[in-house]
């Protein structure tokens, strides 16, 4: 511990009189709105004057360990991170604060109020809100419906589903006949909506946590010849699903906005190495619900 | 000297070990662990006592609409709150007018005004989402550190709106009849949508 400290102390000093970094940690560079994300991130830094390195943890929390180490000891003054694990993630975290190291979370939770001098997140639970509205005015308050869940592990997977039931489970007319995980994947949502659709053949729509499964469950419909009788709701704002609502394939989408939680970061982070200090543990950033009819305003993760 | 050793040696895994660990009693974790943030509670006292003062300062659906007109971003900068950053922004509005639809969703009311009536419509079912909370600008999000206590707080305050005030109200009223209210109003501040106004109202009286 003391010989840790001791590094830590020296490269704290080395760190004052070298260029100014910023590390960018990423859960995975395999999905395109992470890669985004991430690159908003770094772009934003740069403007602001500082080095970055944008680290890949794959979706896995030892690499991501790893990712932080290699951060701490090369001297980064700020780490824009977006968590593989809400739970798992905190000793990372924790980790570089202990360092001297402020941590901004992107998009992503971390299950501790105190580890992370900020959190910037998208506000799933009252884009779901939005949504859940449309979804009850567009099936008139009644039918049945199936709900596909992404990974169970992640905490948006629960605060969009939270945000869609605190309002849809007030209509006692809509029936939820099958709930699902599809782990935000497409082809497993395909898969999954293909083996429901045997059980609930006589469904009017489908909750997705996310687009990708949101095109998944389509395309499952449209093999079964039900895509004209059954409204499809997304969340993400994905390329694909822009271009399915302009074409009357997928209702609606709640658009999330990664330029702006990749910037916040990196300004959060400049302002805390210039001496702010009173930061909100938490700052949602605002999710817009799209549909066919606004959807001439916006173009993939976010507005034309 | 061996016998001084363990002695030591025992002193010493006895200190290390009494500092080691801590022992609280089952039933005080317990209680700790199941303590919860009471969002209702939270939410009665934001209607009853928090936001109210700010009632007085609200601008006119009239005059907001105008200023909206000539100068948005003004009107955005000087009266729209919101506690998410982006482009959705909540207006603290007050308007009297005269009922002149009642339906199972919404009140329609016709508000006066120098030119040509307004036409609004005041949500009495679909009251969710933030706008009660944010419009004032008086709900401080650094106070919580748990995001769903900060979801919590809107659901419980819509609740009471939704399933007290509302249908209380719409006991006392029929088409024709006057009344003034205080509500929120949702705005995208880049998609800016002037008509078909829908206001998530707070309070309303029969005039």
């Amino acid at each position: 511990m003391l010989l840790f400290l001791l590094t830590m102390a020296c490269q704290q000093k080395k760190t004052s009189e070298g260029p100014k970094k910023m590390a960018i940690v990423v859960s995975t560079l395999n999905n395109p709105w992470f890669v985004f994300l991430a690159e908003n991130a770094a772009a934003k830094a740069k403007e602001l004057g500082y080095e970055t390195k944008i680290f890949d943890s794959q979706n896995n929390t030892a690499l991501e360990s790893d990712h932080f180490e290699n951060a701490i000891v090369s001297g980064y003054q700020a780490i824009l991170f977006n968590p593989t694990d809400a739970d798992g993630s905190v000793v990372n975290v924790q980790k570089a604060k202990d360092a001297g190291i402020p941590v901004f979370c992107m998009d992503r939770e971390i299950n501790s109020a105190t580890a992370a001098t900020s959190q910037i997140l998208s506000d799933s639970f009252s884009g779901c809100v939005a949504i859940g509205k449309f979804f009850v005015q567009q099936l008139n308050k009644k039918g049945n419906y199936v709900e596909l869940l992404g990974l169970v592990g992640d905490n948006n997977t629960w605060a969009r589903s939270k945000g869609f039931h605190s309002l849809v489970d007030n209509y006692p007319n809509l029936k939820m006949v099958a709930q699902q995980s599809a782990d935000f994947d497409r082809n497993k949502a395909m898969e999954v909506m293909e083996s429901i659709l045997q059980a609930q053949p006589n469904i009017d729509a489908v909750f997705c946590g996310n687009d990708a499964m949101a095109m998944g469950a389509y395309q499952a419909l449209a093999g079964a010849g039900k895509a004209n009788k059954v409204k499809v709701f997304g969340f993400d704002g994905a390329d694909d699903v822009v271009g399915a609502i302009k074409d009357g394939k997928v209702a609606a989408t709640g658009m999330q906005f990664p330029k702006v939680m990749a910037q916040m970061a990196a300004v959060y982070a400049d302002e805390y190495l210039k001496g702010k200090r009173d930061f909100p543990a938490k700052i949602p950033v605002a999710v817009e619900l799209v549909t066919k009819e606004n959807i001439a305003h916006y173009t993939a993760f976010g507005k034309k | 000297m061996k016998i001084v050793k363990i002695v030591v040696a025992s002193i010493a895994v006895l200190f290390i070990g009494y500092h080691s660990i801590e022992i609280k009693k089952l039933d005080e974790v317990k209680k700790a662990s199941t303590e919860t943030f009471d969002a209702l509670a939270f939410a009665h006292n934001f209607l009853e006592k928090t936001l109210p003062p700010s009632f007085s300062k609200a601008p006119s659906v009239a005059t907001l609409l105008a200023l909206l007109s000539k100068e948005p971003k003004k009107a955005f900068q000087e009266m729209s709150n919101a506690v998410a950053i982006g482009n959705i922004r909540y207006f603290l509005v007050k308007g009297e007018g005269q009922i002149t639809k009642i339906q199972d969703d919404e009140i329609q009311v016709l508000l006066p005004n120098q030119t040509q009536p307004i036409s609004v419509k005041l949500a009495t079912e679909f009251i969710y989402g933030n706008a009660i909370r944010d419009a004032a600008g008086v709900f401080d999000i650094k106070q919580f550190t748990n995001t769903s206590d900060i979801n919590n707080i809107s659901a419980e305050i819509n609740k009471i709106i939704r399933t007290e005030r509302v249908p209380a109200f719409k006991k006392q009223i029929k088409v024709g009849d006057s009344i003034q209210f205080v509500g929120a109003l949702e705005m995208n501040q880049e998609y800016l949508k002037l008509q078909n106004l829908e206001i998530l109202p707070i309070e309303f009286n029969k005039i």
